[in-house]
Parts: C-alpha cells; structure tokens; sequence
C-alpha cells in the first residue's frame, strides 16, 4: 500500500518534472529565436517599417524646418498638406510623368526582354556571351549610365550637333534634335497637336483640367522619352534572364505535340508560350512598375538641369520629394513627407491591383 | 524530332529525307537572322560603354569635335581616339578626392554586405528551424518590409538619423542597410531543406546552436549566400540618393556622391567626365566578369525577386 502511493507520488513527481523541463526547453527555444532575429527585425522594424508610420505623422505638421523628433505642437496642421499637394499644379505634372515613365519602360522594356529571351531560348552558338552583354547594363550604376545618356543625346549647339546620336543624325542627312531640352509630349510632337489653353481664365478648375489632360495626352516629353529608353537599356537585361527562365519552365512536350497537329511560329507563342509564361511576366510588371514609380537617378542624372527640367516635364515623384526637402526648403521635410505617404498609397494600390489581375488572370 | 516523326508515321523514307533538309536548311537561316538580331542588340548594349572609353582617351577640343555637316564617316572614326590621352584619368583622379571616396565606398559596401549576410542568416535560420512564439506573425511582418518603397522611407529615415546623430558618419551609410528581408526569404528556403536530425547529433556533441549554424548551414546554403552578397555589395556600391541626403562633408562622401559632384562641376569636360565614370564602374564590371555565373544563375534560379528594387 504505502509502496504504491510512494509510487505514484513518483510518478506525480517526475510529471511534474518533465512538464516543467519542457516549459524550461519552450522557454529556451524561444529565447533562441528572439536572439537570432532580434538584428534583422531591429533594423527593419525602425529603418523600413517604422518611417512609414513617421512620414505620416510627419505629414500632418506643417514645418519645413525643424529640430528633433517632431515638430512644435502649434506646426500641426492636419491634412491640411495633402490639400496644398491635391492644389500643386507640379504635383499633378509630375505625377502624369510618373505614370508616363512606368508605363513607358515596363511596357517597352518587358516587350524587349521577350523578344531577346525568345531569340535566346534557343540551341545557338555564343548564347552565353550574348548573355553576359544583354546583362552588364544592369550591374552599372545608374549615375553613371545617366552620365552616359547625357553626352550620347547632348543637343546641338553653335559649334555643330552637339553629341553622337545627333552627329549621327546628321550623318545620314537629318536635322538634329533638342533631345533633353524638348519638353512637348512626343504624341504631341508627332502629330503636330497643339495644346489646349484656355488664355482667357487660365486659373480656372475646368480649363486647369482639361489643359492638364490635353498636356497628360501629348505623351511624355521627349526629354522624359529619351531618359525612358535609358531606363528600359539599363534593365532589360534583368527582365531577360527572368523570362528566359520562364520560358526554360514551359514542359517541351507541349510544343512537340502541337507541332504534330501542325501548328507553329505565332501560333505556339499564342497558345502555349504566352500563357505559360504569365506568372513570369506578371512579377516581371510588378516589379518593374514599382521600380519605375521610384525612379530618381535615371532622371537626377539625365535632365537637363538635373531638377527634372525643361519646365518640370521629366520631374517625377521621387526627384519632387527630395526637391521639395532639401532644395526648396521653403516646402521642406513635411511636405515631402506627404508626398512620400502619397507615393507609398499608390504602389500600395498597384500592387493590390496587380496581385488581384494577376489571381485572375495568369495560368499557372 | 524529324527522326520522331518519321518513326510514327509510316512515309517513304525519300519523302522523310528531303523534309529533313528542308527543315535543316530553314533552321540554319532562322539561326543566322537570330544571331543577327542579336548582334545589333549587343551593339545597342554596348555602345554607351565604348562612347565612354573612347571619350575619356580624348582631348577635350576632340572629344566634342563633331563633323559639322553630313559626314558619317568622320563622325563613326570618332570611336576611335588618335593618340589616347591616359592622362585623363590622372587628371580625372586628382580634381576631386576620388581615392577618398574610392576608400567610402569600399568600405560601406563590405560592412553591407557582410551585415547584411549576418542578419539574414541568423534570422532565416531562425525562421526556418525555430517554432518560436509568434513566428509565423513577425515573419509575416518581415515579409511585408518587402512591400515598402525604400524611396518612401527616406525622409523620416533622414530625420531619424540626425536625431542619431548620424550625419556624415558610417553608421547612416551602413546600419539601415544591414538587413535584407528578401535574403531572410531566400535563406529560409535553403535552411528548411536541412534535417533536423544533424543538429541533434551535433547537440549530443556539444554543438552550439551558432556553432552548428556557422559549420553547417552556412556552408549548404554557399550559393545563394555568394549571390546575395554580390548583389549588396553592387547594390551598395551603386546607391545614390541615400548618401547624398545623409553626407554633406566632402570626406564622407560615397564615390556615387562625389562622382554626381563631379558631373556638377565639370558639366561640359567630357573626356574628364568619362574617364571618372569608366573607374567608377571599374570595380562592379571585374566583379562581374568573374562572377557573372553566380550572377545571371542566382537570378534565374534562386528567386528572381533578388534586388529590382535594392539595386537601383
């Protein structure tokens, strides 16, 4: 009797025991992991996350200037900034270039980078060092290619035509262009449109939109255009390498059976390439569009003042907002900082918007 | 695939060899006209770099010596400098403190990326094998990072720093950037493949959790640690617009910065500015060379998601 209860009581015992080392293993075990992520999630948490919430709280004040953590309590203004930017007639024509700009080079620069991964996605000699070409634009750094970009496209000048693309021009019998330092849409220039301007009431909301619109609809100047071809140069590479291996992914069965049934050329890429390849693309339009809506050294470099000039028509967001904070301190941090929550709301909106065409549309 | 055909259906064995030349003869046509299509496109891609080497070995009356009037002749035997002047980039080189920034730079992208490989491979491994309280939550949150345009961050990023007082110093050009959440991603994918049993046995021996991550999971995860350090290093060495809001001195500026710098104060000496720029890239385009496998590999393979928006 007092033997089985001496047993039990062990027993009981060493529950308890073994509950509790396992308490003390959990305890470890998620001390363990804390420690381990405690340098990634610290830098994250307050270089990446937190400045989201700050540049809104940021936003609300109205304080170009100002020491420590916040502005004076009296600077707080609201939304009151995000009227001023919705009223900001540059506002408003840097975001139509913005749009321009992503539009322009995801739409081109994806087109080019298929055609290349096509081409390349094939048993042909050299392979690799088309590659390795195709490639090197993308490991250069950005000022410098801009750098670059500048000098090719230089307009002419009294002493002749300036730079090579234009010298090439006029090589073969045409005149030279104003590349950097035309601001006219290229829609504009091409159809010969003139824009519409309502001189009589200039200020007013209605005219204010619809010379905005006319102006949106002349295309991207042919500044803007010029610096778009630098951006797509200096990607295509990336996005070839991932379509090609997009494309490596799509089973050769598939095309070896429609063969049989006789299809070929345009019709394989239709039925099989196309849609195989959609989740590839449609990361490739995500990734490049939000690259694209933060473009700033592409358009620091290149523009012709290096503020996104002539007359504000290569200025995009990024360049704007750091503009508007270290340069025209007069609208200063806050001001950019709105700025900034507005960018990060629409590229928040795009890529729910992409995700969701793309639950839609690709076919895995 | 002729060879397939012709086993499955039963044609005369004439039939199937002229097919097959014919087919043979377009295919090789079709070859010649991709490799022409891709040799203009390589001539598109490398054009700039050759303007530049060419520019930088220029006088700066020659370099900007156009033909005045239709002559693509004169204007083509532009790509090549009579009588190069090396000097440029002795010149180039001392009109602003480029050895400096060469020394910036050089430093900032090996802290990046070697805190940045640290981080990633304590977290990920974290992630991977620890079923820590909340896991799952702060990877989630980690993940969402990923979300964030860096651009965004910039402003409250530049006032938090100088409230650190950080201004002009290492610690503003580094500590942000010592953390990946895309190489957590990565990592994790690697560290997950690893049996737990390894660690068990090592455990029984005495390893130590860091001991067994450094001798074990470092060592299997080599290729896409290699990748994600290259393309910090280069997205470290190619950054802009953070250094230039957070440097003003002279001495702390990254070779971007002090390149940008230049372009300001040398706008229209192109042999100068082009000789500048071809060491500036010098660096990023060796590294390259040598490791355009792990490069173009690393991208294709292990997640392509890799650094759009951190390298440029």
């Amino acid at each position: 009797m007092t033997t089985g209860t001496a047993g039990l009581q062990s027993e009981e015992h060493t529950l308890a025991q073994l509950a509790r080392s396992q308490r003390r293993r959990r305890f470890r075990l998620n001390l363990e992991g804390y420690v381990l992520i405690l340098p990634a999630v610290l830098v994250l948490g307050i270089f990446h996350f937190l400045p989201i919430i700050y540049a809104f709280v940021l936003s609300l004040y109205r304080a170009p200037i100002f020491k420590g953590l916040l502005p004076a309590p009296e600077r707080f203004t609201g939304f009151n900034n995000y009227g001023r930017i919705l009223n900001d007639d540059i506002f408003w024509k840097v975001l139509g270039n913005t749009i321009w700009y992503a539009l322009g080079s995801v739409v081109l620069g994806l087109a080019t980078a298929l055609g290349l991964a096509l081409l390349l996605n094939r048993p042909i000699r050299g392979i690799g060092i088309y590659r390795t070409i195709f490639f090197l634009p993308y490991v250069t750094s950005l000022l410098v290619a801009g750098m670059i970009w500048r000098w090719l496209f230089r307009s002419p000048n009294q002493n002749g035509p300036g730079g090579l693309v234009n010298s090439l021009i006029v090589g073969v019998g045409g005149k030279p262009v104003d590349f950097l330092g035309e601001s006219r849409g290229i829609f504009q220039l091409a159809f010969n449109i003139q824009p519409v301007i309502n001189s009589a009431n200039p200020d007013d909301l209605g005219s204010k939109l619809i010379g905005g619109l006319t102006s949106f609809l002349g295309g991207p100047s042919l500044a803007l255009f010029t610096i778009i071809l630098l951006a797509i140069w200096s990607v295509v590479g990336f996005n070839t390498v991932v379509f090609i291996a997009g494309l490596q992914n799509v089973p050769k069965e598939l095309y070896d059976a429609a063969r049989v049934d006789g299809a070929q050329g345009w019709t394989l890429f239709k039925n099989i390439t196309w849609p195989l390849i959609s989740p590839t693309t449609f990361f490739l339009a995500i990734v490049s569009t939000i690259g694209a809506f933060q473009a700033f050294t592409t358009v620091f470099t290149t523009s012709i003042d290096r503020l996104g000039g002539p007359d504000n028509s290569t200025n995009v967001m990024t360049l704007f907002f750091y503009t508007a904070a270290f340069r025209y301190t007069q609208l200063g941090l806050s001001y950019a900082s709105t700025t900034a929550i507005i960018l990060f709301f629409i590229l928040v909106v795009l890529s729910i918007f992409q995700t969701r065409l793309a639950a839609s549309r690709v076919n895995y | 695939m002729a060879v397939e055909a012709s086993a499955r259906v039963p044609v005369s064995s004439d039939a199937v060899q002229t097919r097959t030349a014919g087919r043979k003869r377009r295919f090789q046509l079709s070859g010649l006209l991709t490799h022409f299509v891709l040799i203009i496109g390589s001539v598109f891609a490398l054009l700039p770099f050759v303007w530049m080497v060419a520019t930088s070995l220029k006088t700066s009356d020659q370099a900007t010596n156009f033909p005045k009037n239709a002559d693509l002749g004169a204007t083509l035997r532009m790509f090549v400098p009579t009588n190069p002047q090396w000097s440029n980039y002795k010149d180039a080189w001392q009109s602003a403190d480029f050895g400096r920034y060469f020394f910036n730079s050089i430093l900032v992208a090996s802290l990046c990326t070697v805190g940045v490989l640290i981080t990633s491979v304590l977290a990920a491994y974290a992630f991977a094998k620890l079923d820590f309280r909340g896991s799952g939550l702060i990877f989630g949150l980690v993940l969402a990072t990923m979300m964030i345009p860096h651009e965004a961050a910039y402003i409250p990023n530049f006032v938090i720093v100088r409230n650190l007082q950080w201004i002009d110093t290492y610690a503003a050009l580094v500590i942000p950037w010592i953390a990946s959440p895309f190489n957590i991603f990565l990592l994790r994918q690697f560290f997950r493949a690893l049996p737990e049993e390894i660690y068990e046995a090592a455990a029984l021996d005495g390893c130590s959790r860091l001991r067994f991550i450094w001798q074990f999971a470092v060592p299997l995860s080599k290729p896409a640690l290699i990748t994600a350090g290259l393309f910090s290093f280069i997205g470290s060495w190619n950054s802009l617009l953070w250094p230039l809001i957070v440097t003003s001195q002279d001495s702390m500026r990254t070779i971007q910065v002090g390149l940008s710098n230049f372009l300001n104060s040398e706008q229209n000496e192109f042999h100068l500015l082009m000789a500048a720029a071809t060491f500036t890239i010098l660096p990023i385009i060796v590294i390259y060379f040598f490791a355009q496998r792990q490069f173009v590999e690393g991208i294709a393979k292990t997640g392509v998601k890799l650094s759009a928006p951190t390298l440029h």
